[in-house]
C-alpha cells in the first residue's frame, strides 16, 4: 500500500488497544467482561494482535476438498441409482455405509473408472468380502475405513477378538499396499461429548496403536473420520492442530504425512425441535471443515435424527456443500486460514494442551490400554457433562431448544424413527463409548408433555 | 513394534508471518477503524439483529411487531408501499396499483398511529426506508410518537434516505434534494439526537460481476458528495458525520466481501479526515447489511437460507452494526411464519452457537484476507482520486469512470389482489378529510408552501405542525412542490 493511510494514522501496539479498551470499559473489569475460559482450558482475548504472532507449520493438502454423498445400502439397485444422480449433481465421492455384504458388481455398475472416490463404512469384519472388494477396485481411489481399535470404543467389543481382529488386518495390508485400510474415528470421542483438545490427543493415540503395531508403512494408509461441532474457529483449529501433531510423531517413525482428513457434521448439537436450525449447523460446520483443510466432506440432512433417509432433507444438505463450492472463496479455501492470528494462536494452544495429553496416554499404557481401564471414557463423560449442566442452565445455547423455543410447535406425527429407542444391555469387554446429545432429555419431556 | 518413547516431544513454533502488510498494526476502536468502530466489538454486544418484512397495511406492520419484540429483538425496520414512497395519497387515481405492494401504505399521522401502537417507541431503534415523501412520513412519525407520550427526544432510528432505491422503478424519481436533507439535519440534531438521519446504500447496484473497489468507490464518493453538501449547508461536519450511515447489500465471496468492509472503514476515515472535525467518531464507518437475494427465483428455496447463513457470517466477519437477514422467497414455498422464523434463526444461531463473537475481528492476519484488503483500499483510492477529479460521482458516471449499471427492474413480487386495502385506505381517508380543521389546515399547508420558495423556516418543523392539524402524506408533498423544482 502506498502511504496515503498510513501518512494520515499511527498504527496502534496491542498495548494500546488494551488501554483504549480499558478506558471504553469505563472501570469495568477487563478479565471479567471480556475473557472467555472454554472447556479445554483455553482462554479466549478479546483481541489478537500482530504483536504477539505465533504459529505452527500446519502440513496442509494442495488439492480442493471433494464433496462426499453418504448412502446406506439396504439394495444395491437402489444404492447404485442414488449414487448416480449425487454425481450427476456434482459430487465426487461416496460413503457407503453397509451392514451386510452386498453385491458389488450391481452396486458398482457404470461407477467405476470416472475417477470418483469411494469410502466405505463396514458394520462386520469379513475378510473374504474385503478382499473380493479389492480386486474390484484396484484402480479405484478407495477408503475402506476398518477401525477394529474404534468398533471396541464404540461397541465395547471386538468384531471377533483382539488377535482376530488385528489378525484379518495384517491380512488385508498384505494383499493391499497401496489404498487406505484403515480409519481412526475420531467422530465417537466428539458425538459422545469430548473437546477439541480430547478428540485431538484420542485421534493421535489412536492412530499410534495402528503405528505401534503396524509400523510407519501404515502412517499413509489411515484416514480420519472427524465430526464438526458449531463452534467455529476451534472446529477448524483442531484440524489444523491435528495434522501438525500426527506429523510430529511420525517424525519418531521416521516418516511423514499429510493427514487424510473426512468430516461430516456432528450430531451432538442437532435438535428434534426447530430442525430447521440444523440446516444453519450444518452450514457453518461444513464451512469450518473447508476451512480447517478436510479433504473430504459429506453432509447431513437437517432430520436425519427423526426421519429416514429421504431425498427432500439429502438434497437440501447436498446443496449446501454444492454452494459452498461455488462460493469462490471457498474454493481451495484451505489456506485462507495461513496467519490469521486468532486461528494461529488457538491451533497452537489446541496442539499443546492435546500433546500433553497424548504424552500422558502413552506413560499410561497407550490409548488401548486407557479404554480397557476406562480412563478415556471418564474423561469424555467428564466434558460432556460439563457442557450438559451448561446447557441445562441456558449458558451454552441451542437456538429453538432451550432458548428462542417455538412453543406451537408440536412435533410428535412427525416422528418417523424415534431417537430415544434404548438399545438392549449387552455384555461387554469394556465400557462403550455411546453418543449424547445435548439436548436429548429436554425433548424427551417437552415430547411427553405434546398434547 | 515396541512402544515408542514420546515423552521429550515439544510443539515448535515461528514468531514471523509469509507475509506483512503495513496497515496491519491499525486496530478497533481507534482510527481509522481496520478492525472495527468499538475497541471490543462484539465481545461486549453483538450486532443488532433487524427483522424486516413487508406489509401492506400499518395494522398488519403493528401485530407482527408486537409479537416479534422481545428482550433481544429491539429493531424495527419499515417499508412502504410505493405509492407512499412517492407522496401520493391512496384517493391518487395514478397509483391505485400500487397501494400496499411491497410495503405499507400510509395516507396520514393516523396510520402511523397504528403502525406504532402500543410500541415502546423509545426503547426501539426504527429504521425508516423513504425517499420522496421523506418530509411526511418523518413529521408523522414525530408526530406518531409524541401523540403516544412519548418524548421525541428519546427517538433513536435510522432514515434511510437512498436517493437511487427507487431508480429500480420505471418512474425516475427526484431525489429528495439537499434544502430538505439539510432541515432534517438541523431539526434532528435539536431534537433528535439519537436519530441516524442518512444512510446511503448500494443496493440498487447491479452487482454481478462488478469489481469490490467500483462498487466501493461508488458508495464512499456518494458518501463524499453528502458530506460537501452539507457542509456547504452549514451544517457542522461532526454532527453531519456521526449520523451518517451506509447500507449495503452482502455478495458472494465471503472473504472478499470481508475485505471490502475493512478497507471502506480506513478509507472512510481518510476522506472524513480532510474536513476538520473534532470528534473522533466522525471517521468511524457505521454500516448496516442486508443479505437479500435477488436471483434466486430459480433456486430451492431452502438454498436461499443456506446464501443467507453464509452472508449473515460474511458480514458479521466484516464488522457490521446490524445485519437483517430477510429471507425472499420468490418461489413462494415456504410460508410467511416460517421465512421470518428462519430468518431470525439465523442470526441468532451465530450469536448463540458458534462462538464467533468472542473475538475482535477474527480473519485479522489472514494472508488473504489482509492482501484483499490491502488491494481493495489501494484501488478504490485511486478511482476516488479519478472521480474527484471529474468533479465528483454524478460527473464520473456521465463521462464513464466507473462502469455501473443500476438495477432496471424493481420486483413488485406480491401479486394479490389490493382492493380490500384500497378500500380501507380510501374509507378512511374519507373520514379523516371530514372530520379536519380545514382552516388550519390551508393555514399550515399555505406555511409550508410559502417556506418551500423562501426557505426562511424549517420545513420539518412546518411538516410537523401541519401533520399535527392532520394533513395528509399527498397534502404535504404538493405543499414542497417547489423545494423539487
Amino acid at each position: 500500500m502506498s502511504d496515503f493511510i498510513t501518512k494520515d494514522f499511527n498504527p496502534s501496539s496491542a498495548a494500546a488497544w488494551k488501554q483504549k479498551i480499558q478506558f471504553d470499559l469505563k472501570g469495568a473489569d477487563y478479565n471479567k467482561t471480556l475473557l472467555t475460559t472454554t472447556n479445554e482450558g483455553i482462554t479466549i482475548k478479546p483481541f489478537y494482535h500482530l504483536d504477539n504472532f505465533e504459529k505452527l507449520k500446519i502440513p496442509t493438502p494442495q488439492e480442493d476438498f471433494k464433496i462426499c454423498q453418504k448412502i446406506t445400502i439396504s439394495s444395491e439397485k437402489e444404492a447404485n441409482l442414488k449414487a448416480t444422480n449425487a454425481i450427476k449433481n456434482g459430487v465426487a465421492s461416496i460413503k457407503f455405509i453397509v451392514n451386510q455384504p452386498f453385491n458389488s458388481k450391481i452396486l458398482f455398475k457404470n461407477l467405476l473408472n470416472k475417477q470418483l472416490e469411494f469410502h466405505f463404512q463396514f458394520y462386520f469384519l469379513d475378510e473374504t468380502f474385503i478382499d473380493e472388494l479389492f480386486k474390484l477396485l484396484k484402480n479405484e481411489t478407495v477408503y475402506y475405513n476398518l477401525d477394529i481399535v474404534g468398533n471396541l470404543a464404540k461397541t465395547g467389543n471386538w468384531f471377533n477378538s483382539l488377535t482376530n481382529d488385528f489378525n484379518v488386518i495384517e491380512n488385508l495390508l498384505q494383499q493391499n499396499k497401496k489404498q487406505f485400510l484403515l480409519s481412526v474415528d475420531v467422530n465417537i470421542y466428539q458425538n459422545a461429548g469430548a473437546n477439541t483438545v480430547q478428540q485431538t490427543a484420542y485421534t493421535l493415540a489412536h492412530a499410534n496403536e495402528y503405528l505401534t503395531k503396524f509400523g510407519d508403512d501404515i502412517a499413509q494408509k489411515i484416514q480420519f473420520n472427524f465430526a464438526m461441532g458449531s463452534n467455529y474457529f476451534f472446529e477448524i483449529s483442531k484440524i489444523r492442530a491435528f495434522r501438525y501433531l500426527y506429523n510430529l510423531i511420525l517424525g519418531e517413525y521416521n516418516t511423514n504425512s499429510i493427514a487424510q482428513i473426512f468430516a461430516e457434521p456432528s450430531l451432538r448439537n442437532k435438535t428434534l425441535y426447530n430442525a430447521h436450525v440444523n440446516m444453519l449447523r450444518t452450514t457453518t460446520e461444513s464451512m469450518s471443515a473447508i476451512l480447517g483443510g478436510a479433504n473430504t466432506i459429506s453432509n447431513c440432512s437437517f432430520d436425519t435424527l427423526f426421519h429416514h433417509p429421504n431425498e427432500f432433507g439429502e438434497q437440501i444438505a447436498q446443496n449446501q456443500l454444492l454452494i459452498l463450492k461455488e462460493e469462490n472463496n471457498f474454493k481451495n479455501a484451505q489456506h485462507i486460514v495461513t496467519d490469521t492470528y486468532y486461528i494461529e494462536t488457538i491451533t497452537k494452544e489446541i496442539a499443546e494442551k492435546a500433546l500433553a495429553i497424548f504424552k500422558d496416554i502413552e506413560k499410561g499404557g497407550g490409548f488401548l490400554h486407557q479404554l480397557k481401564e476406562g480412563t478415556i471414557q471418564r474423561k469424555i463423560a467428564e466434558n460432556a457433562q460439563k457442557e450438559q449442566i451448561k446447557f441445562n442452565s441456558g449458558e451454552l445455547v441451542l437456538v429453538g431448544s432451550n432458548k428462542y423455543l417455538n412453543e406451537q410447535e408440536n412435533i410428535k406425527n412427525n416422528i418417523e424413527i424415534s431417537p430415544f429407542i434404548k438399545r438392549k444391555p449387552y455384555k461387554t469387554l469394556i465400557i462403550p463409548i455411546s453418543a449424547k446429545r445435548l439436548s436429548k432429555t429436554l425433548e424427551q419431556k417437552r415430547l411427553k408433555n405434546e398434547t | 513394534m515396541k512402544r515408542k518413547d514420546f515423552s521429550k516431544l515439544a510443539i515448535s513454533t515461528q514468531r514471523t508471518k509469509e507475509v506483512n502488510f503495513n496497515h496491519e498494526n491499525y486496530v478497533a476502536g481507534i482510527a481509522p477503524f481496520l478492525r472495527g468502530i468499538h475497541s471490543t466489538m462484539y465481545v461486549k454486544k453483538p450486532w443488532t439483529i433487524i427483522q424486516s418484512t413487508r406489509f401492506s397495511t400499518a395494522e398488519e406492520g403493528n401485530t407482527f411487531y408486537r409479537k416479534n419484540l422481545t428482550a433481544n429483538q429491539k429493531h424495527i425496520s419499515v417499508v412502504f408501499d410505493l405509492a407512499t414512497n412517492l407522496g401520493y395519497d391512496s384517493d391518487y387515481e395514478h397509483v391505485q396499483n400500487y397501494i400496499g405492494k411491497n410495503g405499507i401504505a400510509i395516507d396520514s399521522v393516523e396510520d402511523m398511529k397504528i403502525l406504532f401502537k402500543k410500541l415502546p417507541l423509545e426503547q426501539l431503534i426504527v429504521s425508516i426506508s423513504i425517499n420522496k415523501a421523506v418530509l411526511p412520513i418523518l413529521a408523522f412519525y414525530i408526530v406518531a410518537a409524541k401523540e403516544q407520550n412519548i418524548d421525541e427526544n428519546l427517538l433513536s432510528g435510522i432514515l434511510q434516505i437512498d436517493e437511487l432505491t427507487l431508480h429500480n422503478t420505471t418512474m425516475q424519481l427526484p431525489k429528495p434534494p439537499m434544502r430538505i436533507i439539510s432541515d432534517i439535519l438541523d431539526y434532528t440534531n435539536k431534537h433528535l439526537p439519537k436519530f441516524n438521519t442518512i444512510s446511503i446504500s448500494n443496493y440498487h447496484l447491479q452487482k454481478v460481476g462488478i469489481l469490490p473497489e467500483i462498487e466501493l468507490a461508488y458508495t464512499l464518493a456518494n458518501g463524499l458528495k453528502y458530506l460537501k453538501a452539507a457542509i456547504n449547508s452549514g451544517v457542522d461536519i461532526d454532527s453531519f458525520a456521526t449520523k451518517l450511515s451506509f447500507s449495503w447489500n452482502i455478495d458472494r465471496n465471503h472473504f472478499i466481501e470481508i475485505a471490502k468492509m475493512r478497507a471502506a472503514r480506513m478509507l472512510w476515515a481518510k476522506i472524513v479526515k480532510q474536513f476538520n472535525h473534532k470528534n473522533q467518531e466522525s471517521l468511524a464507518l457505521k454500516v448496516h447489511c442486508q443479505t437479500h437475494n435477488w436471483s434466486s427465483t430459480k433456486q430451492h428455496p431452502f438454498d436461499t437460507i443456506t446464501e443467507t447463513t453464509i452472508k449473515a457470517l460474511t458480514a458479521a466477519f466484516g464488522g457490521a452494526q446490524s445485519i437483517d437477514t430477510n429471507i425472499i422467497d420468490n418461489s413462494n414455498e415456504l410460508s410467511e411464519d416460517f421465512s421470518d422464523r428462519i430468518a431470525l434463526n439465523t442470526q441468532l444461531f451465530i450469536q448463540e452457537e458458534t462462538n464467533i463473537t468472542n473475538t475482535v475481528d477474527p480473519w485479522a492476519g489472514s494472508s488473504f484476507v489482509e492482501k484483499q484488503t490491502q488491494e481493495i483500499t489501494t484501488k478504490t483510492w485511486a478511482l476516488l482520486q479519478e472521480i474527484e477529479k471529474f468533479g465528483g460521482i454524478n460527473k464520473a458516471i456521465e463521462n464513464g469512470i466507473l462502469n455501473i449499471q443500476v438495477k432496471s427492474n424493481i420486483n413488485l413480487s406480491i401479486q394479490e389482489d389490493n382492493k380490500l386495502i384500497r378500500r380501507n385506505q380510501l374509507n378512511n381517508l374519507t373520514q379523516l378529510k371530514a372530520s379536519r380543521n380545514t382552516t388550519e389546515i390551508s393555514e399550515a399547508l399555505n406555511n409550508l408552501a410559502a417556506c418551500s420558495k423562501t426557505g426562511n423556516e424549517n420545513l420539518l418543523e412546518l411538516a410537523i405542525i401541519a401533520a399535527k392539524k392532520r394533513a395528509t402524506l399527498g397534502e404535504i408533498s404538493n405543499a414542497l412542490e417547489n423545494v423539487f423544482e
